[in-house]
């Protein structure tokens, strides 16, 4: 009798394993490959994107939730270093394990789609509930290739002109309503620059020189001319321009006259801007929350902070802008549990745009971008207009991301005195154009 | 007669059968490295032969014979020109440093004490330190205006340096960070061919008053002579594939001035997705290598020959 409880006591265990075995089967598994860091020890079992501010917390944070309100899917995130991410993607390609969600920067969604990587998704965005008319038109343009769309868009990045109002203040070069005064043109920003200097014993500018920042800085003052960068056929680039030549002469002068101090590490930039070592730095919309903490930590320098897109300084106001959005790179490994389970992340990602705004970005959904929740964000409203000015190569352009480190890696050696201000613009030009004649 | 025919003729059937087991037997004991290596170094190697005369798309995958396409392009760039040029200067400043250093740390340390064995481990240290910690360190210490190097130039009145951003010392500023990280391994290669020569030789030498300069030139270095070349040409064939350090450091600026070969081969592969242009460039830093390595060998053997 004992040895038949005994029995009876471990065949029901045995169902209660299967059972559970069977429930994890069940559980369709999604691979997520991204970039934004990683940050378990803040964010581990945080399911609430309210509570973080950075990228890294409230994608973990949103994940979180998704993982929480769907437990028939998991979401299991791999995260890799923002800079070889997609050498490591192209390593994937190679083997086929591709990831089933993955982030993508909107400059190279085209390269992607165009090769035939990326599944389009015209069709089942509808299907899930994702309302593709409600795009902003700038991201909807980074993912639509050939009249289909490859992806979800996810924010817009701008570059910004992130300011210590205190040091303006100082400077006696606030407005009426308390926001610093703009530059309308080129001689108003040196002038504006000189007096700012003279008043407060500071330079006016922090501006990072690395290949990446340079380079939006320098798109923003072309495009602001009107200038071209490809007036005759997306494979070649124009360099050699009026308008190049006096966007870096621009950068330069500011360098060479101490008005702008010159940093090749971004970061030491950001680092002197929150001590009060600078009026203005030039940085990125996702680097509002950090400057906003800081502004809110009385140890640094930066009581009063203040966020603007680039002055106008030519006839167009023009605004650099990339993007992140999410794709799903096609894979003869995907079931269609993890293909619907995927687009359900993508339709969640889509439902909690305006989470991922508080990292700074604008988000991609005018709907979003009109809310009052998202304008009630710190700094939001002084950034408004950039969707509308947006300005980005388009997506027929291949190597977008070779050229704009190349072309950054030229403009800093110029603005740094290594080379000319026309031999900098030859050699990114020529580089550029090797590079786009290779690509097919 | 006939039988004696009999008995050789057996034993030659079974020498033979012995010589062909053997033969097998041979075979089948180096074939699981044979498979190894025809698979991991000779197909590879072929491949990248074959593939340096295609397009090859390494995202999409697709390839086109296009003859000696890629390497008339890397004939005219002026980038990949560079890299060739700044991967020399980079093995020029640092090979020799490492056999000399090398060398004379490792006779500095060719003694039975508890201090020398200290220094030993100390010097060794950094070699076990992967490339992310060795730059992290040094770009703290070259760190502009707040860097070590930059606070001492500046107390020294001479202002801050910025060595990573001016274009004529970054190289060396990379291949100082070289020399510290790699310096272990040549002095334990010394050492241990220093511990090799035999110590009466030494005794004979100092009986006759031979002075300390005169042993090392005609003992010790004559003792040595192989290990030398040995570490000169293992360092000749790691020198030539640096990367870490100057992806780290510099990223190949100040204005190209420290791009090298394998970050341009890197940067063509994985960024510009151009397999084929990268296999070109490959097969070219590797036949530098060869006739660098080929010619270390021969003028430490000529002088022998002759």
């Amino acid at each position: 009798m004992r040895l038949n409880k005994t029995s009876t006591a471990l065949a029901a265990a045995a169902l209660v394993a299967a059972l559970c075995a069977q429930a994890a089967v069940a559980q369709t598994e999604i691979r997520f490959a991204r970039f934004f860091g990683s940050c378990e020890a803040d964010f581990a079992t945080v399911t609430d994107p309210s509570r973080a501010t950075n990228e890294c917390g409230v994608i973990t944070a949103l994940t979180n939730q998704f993982n929480q309100e769907n437990p028939d899917i998991k979401v299991v995130t791999e995260i890799v270093e923002w800079q070889p991410y997609y050498e490591q993607l192209a390593g994937r390609l190679a083997a086929g394990d591709v990831p089933d969600v993955s982030v993508m920067h909107a400059d190279v969604l085209g390269e992607f789609a165009r090769r035939g990587l990326l599944l389009p998704l015209s069709e089942d965005f509808p299907e899930v509930g994702i309302d593709t008319s409600d795009f902003v038109a700038s991201g909807r343009e980074n993912v639509e290739v050939d009249g289909e769309i490859y992806g979800l868009p996810q924010d817009f990045i701008s570059w910004l002109w992130h300011t210590n109002k205190a040091l303006f203040a100082e400077a006696e070069m606030l407005d009426a309503e308390g926001n610093p005064v703009m530059p309308t043109s080129v001689e108003e920003l040196f002038e504006q620059a000189a007096a700012f200097k003279e008043r407060t014993g500071k330079p006016y500018l922090a501006l990072p020189v690395d290949a990446g920042s340079i380079a939006r800085t320098f798109y923003t003052l072309v495009w602001q001319q009107g200038g071209d960068f490809f007036p005759q056929d997306t494979r070649q680039i124009a360099l050699q321009t009026p308008e190049a030549v006096e966007a870096l002469t621009v950068l330069k002068r500011l360098v060479d006259e101490g008005l702008a101090t010159a940093y090749t590490d971004g970061s030491v930039g950001n680092s002197e801007f929150q001590q009060g070592g600078t009026g203005v730095v030039t940085q990125g919309t996702w680097m509002i929350a950090p400057f906003v903490a800081a502004a809110d930590n009385a140890e640094m320098a930066l009581a009063d902070y203040g966020v603007y897109p680039l002055p106008q300084l030519y006839a167009d106001n023009a605004q650099f802008s990339a993007g992140h959005t999410w794709v799903m790179l096609k894979s003869d490994r995907r079931t269609e549990e993890q293909r619907q389970g995927a687009l359900q992340f993508m339709k969640f990602l889509y439902d909690h745009n305006g989470d991922w705004a508080r990292a700074g970005h604008l988000p991609s959904r005018q709907s979003v971008l009109d809310s009052a929740e998202f304008q009630e964000l710190p700094h939001r409203a002084s950034i408004m207009s950039i969707p509308g000015n947006a300005r980005h190569h388009p997506n027929t352009i291949n190597q977008q991301r070779v050229m704009f480190f190349t072309i950054g890696e030229e403009l800093s050696a110029a603005v740094l005195g290594q080379k000319g201000i026309e031999q900098a613009l030859a050699d990114a030009e020529n580089r550029v154009n090797a590079v786009l004649r290779r690509a097919r | 007669m006939t039988t004696l025919v009999g008995v050789d003729a057996a034993r030659g059937r079974r020498a033979a059968r012995a010589g062909w087991w053997s033969r097998w037997a041979g075979l089948a004991f180096v074939a699981p490295f044979l498979v190894l290596y025809l698979w991991l170094m000779i197909y590879p190697l072929v491949s990248g032969v074959i593939m340096s005369f295609q397009y090859k798309d390494l995202l999409s995958g697709t390839s086109e014979f296009v003859g000696f396409w890629n390497y008339e392009d890397l004939s005219i760039d002026p980038i990949f020109i560079g890299s060739i040029f700044n991967t020399l200067r980079f093995v020029i400043l640092t090979v020799p440093a490492f056999v000399v250093l090398g060398l004379l740390i490792a006779l500095a340390l060719n003694r039975p004490t508890r201090g020398a064995a200290i220094m030993r481990t100390l010097f060794f240290g950094p070699h076990v330190l992967s490339v992310t910690v060795v730059t992290l360190i040094w770009k703290t210490v070259y760190l502009p205006n707040v860097g070590m190097i930059d606070a001492g130039s500046t107390a020294l009145g001479l202002g801050p340096l910025s060595i990573l951003l001016n274009p004529d010392w970054a190289l060396a500023a990379v291949a100082l960070v070289t020399v510290w990280w790699s310096i272990g391994l040549p002095m334990m290669l010394f050492l241990a061919a220093l511990q090799q020569v035999p110590q009466d030789i030494y005794e004979a030498a100092r009986l006759d008053s031979a002075s300390p300069l005169r042993i090392l030139w005609t003992i010790t270095i004559p003792s040595i002579s192989k290990m030398i070349v040995l570490v000169a040409v293992i360092e000749v064939v790691l020198q030539f594939q640096v990367f870490g350090q100057v992806n780290l450091l510099t990223g190949g600026g100040p204005n190209n001035t420290t791009r090298s070969m394998v970050m341009f081969i890197y940067q063509a592969g994985f960024q510009q997705w151009q397999a084929g242009y990268a296999a070109a460039a490959s097969q070219i830093l590797f036949a530098i290598m060869l006739v660098a390595a080929g010619l270390q060998f021969w003028v430490s053997r000529k002088p022998a020959e002759s």
